[in-house]
C-alpha cells in the first residue's frame, strides 16, 4: 500500500509517498523537501507568520511534485498521512487541512502523525531489518533527546537537555560570532577550515548521566572570544562543534550501554552535521555498537519519516477522526512513556 | 447526482466556518458554525456532511469556491488549503470571493460599510454602494475609519459588531457566509488553485522563534 506524508510543523514544507510500511519493508518512492530557510534568514530564526505563509504557498507544487517524482496519482494512494503535533500550530494547520482533504478526496484513511515518532521512524526507511531495542539521539534545533525504542509505538525519553537544544546552541553561537543563520550548517562547514583542538572548551557532562547542557558551551564562547578577541572564526568554530559532539557521542555510547540496546541511530536535523555523523560512526565502531545513520534528506524534516510512522500508526491503531486537528510544541504529547 | 455541475463553497476567515453546496448559483445544501480557534477541526466533517445531505459524492464536484480573507489568517488558510488540494485530488477549478464582498452581498442595498476584525485593535474596512465596491479595502484603527464612514452609511462584519462605538449604525451579527458565495462566483472566472491568493492585507509580524521546531523542555507528560 502508498502512504502519502505531509510535514509543515516547522519550516520545511514537505510532501513525500512511501510503499509498504515498517514490518514489511518500506521503499520511498518521493520525497519532496521545500525549505524555507532563506525566508527565516533575516530575523535570525523562525517566523511563525512567515512559516504559516510559505506552507500554503508551497504546499500545492510540493505536493504535484510528489507524485510526479512517484510516478502515480491519487488513485494509488491508500491512506494520507499529516504531522499533527509538536509545531508551530499555524503551520501544522497547513499540513493537517490538506491532509484531510485529500484523504476525503480520495476515500482514503487519514492518520495524524507527532513529529517526534517520524524521526524515530526516519532510521527504518532504510533499514528494515533494524532490531528493537534501539537508542535513538534526536537532535535538532528544537531538542536534544536520547529515545531508549524499545518496540514500535513504545519509546522511552532516557536523557534531554536541561537548557539549550544543540541546534540552539549553534545558532546563537554562530549569531554571535556573526556567521548567519542557521548555524549548523555554517559551523559544520567553516570547522572543515578550522583546528578543532585550538581551544579546549569545556565538555558539560551534567549530573544525571544522560541528560545534556549546552548553553554552558555556549558562554564559554562567547567569554573566550571576549578574551581573546584575535581568536579565528573557523578555530572557534571547529573547537566549538567538537566540544559539543564530544558530548553527544558519549552520551548516546553510555545510553546504549544503560539500557541494553542493539544499536545507536541518529534523528534530527543536527544530524546532518557532518563532525557528528563521522565522530557517531568511528566511536560506535570503536565501541563494537552498530550504528545506524540515516541519509541527510532524512534527517532533517521531511514527509518520507511522517508517511513511515503514519503507515504504521494507522495498522495499530486505525485512522484518525476528519474532527482531529493539531497541536503546539509545549501541548501535552502522550508520545513518551 | 446527474449531470448537473456542482459547487463546493467554504468560508472560513472569520469565527464562522461555512460549507456550501450549490448548482447554477442555486443553493442545495449548507451548514455554518461558529468557532473560536477550531476551523480546521470544524471544516472537514461538514464538507463530508453536506454533501452526504445532498445525495452527492466528492466525484460530482465541478468546481471549488473559496473566501480568501481578509479576516484570520490561520482561518482563511484553512480554508484555502482545503479547496487547494481538494481541487488538486478531484481535477477541478477554483473561483473565490473576498470575504469583504460577501457581506456587503448580504447587507441591505444602498451605502454600506463592511468592517471586519483585524485582530490586534484594528479592522479591514470596504464601502460598497448597492452592491458595488467603492474604493479599495482599507486596514486601520476603527476609529479613524469609523469617521470616513458618510452619515446614512449601514455596517456589517464582525469589526462593526466589536466596535459598535465607531460604526452607531451596524447591523449585527453578519458573516461571510457559504450560501452567498455560492451566488456570487456565479459567472467568475475559474482558476487553478494555486493561482487563487489569499487576502492578508497585512504583513506578518516578525516574532522571533527559534524555539518551535520540537519540545525544547524535557517532556514530563
Ligand atoms: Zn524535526
Amino acid at each position: 500500500m502508498l502512504t502519502l506524508g505531509i510535514e509543515t510543523s516547522c519550516d520545511e514544507t514537505s510532501v513525500a509517498i512511501i510503499e509498504g510500511d515498517a514490518d514489511s519493508g518500506m521503499t520511498v518512492l518521493s520525497n519532496v523537501i521545500s525549505s524555507q530557510v532563506a525566508l527565516h534568514a533575516e530575523a535570525g530564526g523562525v517566523v511563525p507568520e512567515i512559516a504559516s505563509r510559505a506552507h500554503l504557498t508551497m504546499m500545492e507544487p510540493v505536493l504535484a511534485q510528489a507524485l510526479a517524482d512517484a510516478g502515480v496519482t491519487g488513485k494509488d494512494i491508500g491512506a494520507v498521512a499529516a504531522t499533527s503535533e509538536p509545531g508551530l500550530i499555524g503551520a501544522l494547520l497547513v499540513g493537517v487541512s490538506a491532509g484531510k482533504a485529500l484523504s476525503v478526496a480520495w476515500n482514503v484513511p487519514y492518520v495524524a502523525v507527532n513529529h517526534m515518532e517520524g524521526h524515530l521512524f526516519a532510521t527504518l526507511l532504510e533499514n528494515p531489518g533494524l532490531e528493537l531495542p534501539v537508542v535513538v539521539l534526536l537532535v535538532s534545533g528544537g531538542h536534544t533527546m536520547l529515545v531508549a525504542m524499545d518496540q514500535l509505538g513504545s519509546y522511552r525519553v532516557v536523557g534531554s537537555t536541561i537548557d539549550d537544544a544543540a541546534g540552539e546552541a549553534f545558532d546563537k553561537v554562530a549569531r554571535y560570532l556573526g556567521l548567519g543563520y542557521p548555524g549548523g550548517p555554517v559551523i559544520d562547514r567553516l570547522a572543515k577550515e578550522g583546528d578543532a583542538k585550538a581551544i579546549r572548551f569545556p565538555r558539560a557532562l551534567v549530573g544525571n548521566g544522560l541528560d545534556f547542557s549546552f548553553s554552558g558551551m555556549k558562554t564559554a564562547v562567547i567569554n573566550y572570544v571576549r578574551k581573546h578577541p584575535e581568536a579565528e572564526n573557523a578555530d572557534l568554530a571547529a573547537s566549538f562543534q567538537e566540544a559539543v559532539v564530544d558530548v553527544l557521542v558519549a552520551k548516546t555510547i553510555e545510553a546504549v550501554k544503560v539500557t541494553g540496546a542493539n544499536a545507536a541511530c541518529l534523528g534530527g536535523g543536527v544530524a546532518a552535521n557532518s563532525r557528528l555523523r563521522e565522530r557517531m560512526a568511528q566511536a560506535c565502531k570503536a565501541e563494537g555498537i552498530p550504528a545506524f545513520i540515516p541519509g541527510r534528506e532524512f534527517c532533517t524534516d521531511n514527509a518520507a519519516m511522517i508517511a513511515a510512522a503514519g503507515a504504521w500508526r494507522l495498522k495499530a491503531d486505525g485512522p484518525s477522526g476528519l474532527d482531529s486537528g493539531a497541536t503546539p510544541s509545549g501541548g501535552r504529547s502522550t508520545l513518551f512513556a | 447526482m446527474g449531470n448537473q455541475m456542482l459547487t463546493l463553497a467554504i468560508t472560513s476567515s472569520t469565527d464562522v466556518v461555512g460549507v456550501a453546496l450549490g448548482s447554477e448559483g442555486q443553493v442545495l445544501g449548507s451548514q455554518s458554525v461558529t468557532t473560536d480557534r477550531r476551523h480546521a477541526e470544524e471544516l472537514m466533517p461538514m464538507v463530508v456532511e453536506v454533501l452526504a445531505k445532498a445525495g452527492a459524492e466528492m466525484g460530482d464536484l465541478g468546481l471549488m469556491a473559496v473566501d480568501v480573507g481578509p479576516g484570520r489568517f490561520t482561518g482563511l488558510r484553512v480554508g484555502l488549503t482545503t479547496v487547494r488540494a481538494l481541487a488538486l485530488a478531484l481535477n477541478l477549478e477554483v473561483v473565490s470571493a473576498t470575504s469583504l464582498e460577501l457581506l456587503a452581498w448580504v447587507a441591505p442595498s444602498g451605502s454600506v460599510a463592511v468592517v471586519i476584525d483585524a485582530r490586534r485593535g484594528e479592522v479591514f474596512q470596504q464601502q460598497f454602494l448597492d452592491g458595488a465596491a467603492i474604493g479599495d479595502a482599507i486596514v486601520g484603527d476603527p476609529a479613524s475609519l469609523g469617521a470616513q464612514i458618510q452619515p446614512g452609511t449601514v455596517a456589517v462584519g464582525d469589526g462593526a459588531d466589536r466596535f459598535v462605538e465607531y460604526y452607531p449604525n451596524t447591523i449585527r451579527g453578519m458573516s461571510p457566509s457559504p450560501e452567498a458565495l455560492i451566488a456570487i462566483v456565479e459567472g467568475r472566472e475559474p482558476l487553478p488553485g494555486p493561482a487563487v491568493l489569499p487576502l492578508y492585507m497585512r504583513e506578518p509580524d516578525v516574532q522571533i522563534n527559534i524555539k518551535t521546531r520540537h519540545n525544547t523542555k524535557k517532556q514530563s507528560s
